[in-house]
């Protein structure tokens, strides 16, 4: 049983099993050709300053047994001093 | 219980709907009463896939009745003895725990002994960004006190991370801003976007930077939005973009 548990992280069987947004195959289709956008304005998400990136991100958390996950993001939201934060859906 | 567990911070929180309603993956020890003929496990554990009618626990978030959900696959990893090692793609709101022990009642029992959540919508544990509490205040301790943002950097990802398994539809510069003051998207406004999205679906809004603006309803389908010129393109439901980011078009 210990080797059962140890193989739910990743494990060696391959995982080709998908959700199916992950079959859906989508193309982008280009209504505007001449459509530019202008430096001015904006930033591009991975340029973003990285005081406004911690008020306004998402972290793909590693939830260990114990803590609920309400806990859990209130510890996120307290280590990083910021006012809110929300999960994605209780693990318990 | 382990495994990932997407966290919206700040001006983010609200997408965590996104993530609400998203597909998960979960690897599942499941303990059997009585030992079962492999065959038999998995003629049972293949009725539970597609399909299923699910009560929810007494101790659940939503009303007590009886609610289709879809098993998207079922695979069976490991068997030893009365343990069995398994991997489920579900529809949002499926619980793994009541989905064990309904296989139990055509078994002869079974109990959860274990759960480890595998992918939450477009996250997933294989991905390179799984980080822990722990990983988490070391960063903000890298940061705070030597100035290094790199690993808050990396832990911490951009919001948009969060709406990648969402259609998209991008928008002009000049168009932005009224969809930050809660006005709908007009078919004039649209750049680009991507194929197969149906009139009602989910989408994201996204800049020609690739930034979030609001995620909300398409109000008609791909084909009519990329060839029409009047109309409703989309309707925001949260917007994220800040007023003001773009400037507003100028007045002809």
């Amino acid at each position: 049983m210990e080797k059962l548990t140890l193989r739910m992280r990743g494990g060696d069987s391959v995982n080709e099993n998908l959700l199916p947004f992950e079959k859906e195959k989508r193309s982008v289709l280009v209504k505007r050709k001449d459509a530019i956008t202008s430096d001015k304005h904006g930033c591009r998400p991975e340029d973003r300053k990285t005081e406004d990136l911690i008020n306004y991100g998402i972290i793909n958390l590693e939830k260990q047994a114990g803590p609920t996950s309400h806990q859990v993001t209130s510890y996120a939201r307290d280590i990083l001093h910021v006012k809110k934060a929300g999960h994605s859906g209780t693990l318990e | 219980m382990t495994g990932i567990l997407p966290i919206a911070i700040g001006r983010a929180t609200r997408i965590v709907q996104l993530l609400l309603t998203a597909g998960k993956e979960y690897v599942c020890l499941m303990h059997l009463h009585k030992n079962i003929d492999e065959k038999r496990l998995r003629e049972v554990c293949a009725e539970f896939t597609g399909k299923i009618k699910q009560l929810p626990p007494v101790r659940s978030s939503v009303k007590r009745q009886l609610r289709e959900r879809t098993v998207y696959y079922f695979e069976i990893i490991e068997i030893n003895g009365k343990d069995v090692l398994f991997r489920a793609g579900t529809q949002a709101g499926t619980y793994i725990r009541k989905l064990v022990s309904d296989i139990g009642i055509k078994l002869g029992g079974a109990h959860m002994v274990e759960l480890r959540r595998t992918k939450a919508g477009p996250f997933s544990e294989d991905d390179g960004t799984l980080a822990t509490l722990h990983d988490l205040a070391d960063a903000w301790h890298y940061y705070k006190s030597e100035g290094n943002d790199k690993y808050i950097r990396h832990v911490i990802q951009p919001v948009e991370r969060a709406v990648a398994h969402i259609p998209k539809i991008w928008i002009t510069d000049s168009a932005v801003e009224s969809l930050c003051h809660g006005a709908p998207l007009h078919m004039p406004g649209v750049a680009k976007l991507e194929s197969g999205i149906s009139k009602g679906d989910t989408v994201a809004i996204m800049t020609l930077k690739d930034e979030i603006v609001a995620y909300g309803k398409a109000a008609d389908s791909s084909e009519k939005i990329l060839k029409d010129e009047k109309g409703l393109a989309a309707k925001a439901e949260a917007v994220f973009m800040k007023e003001g980011t773009y400037p507003r078009p100028n007045p002809r």
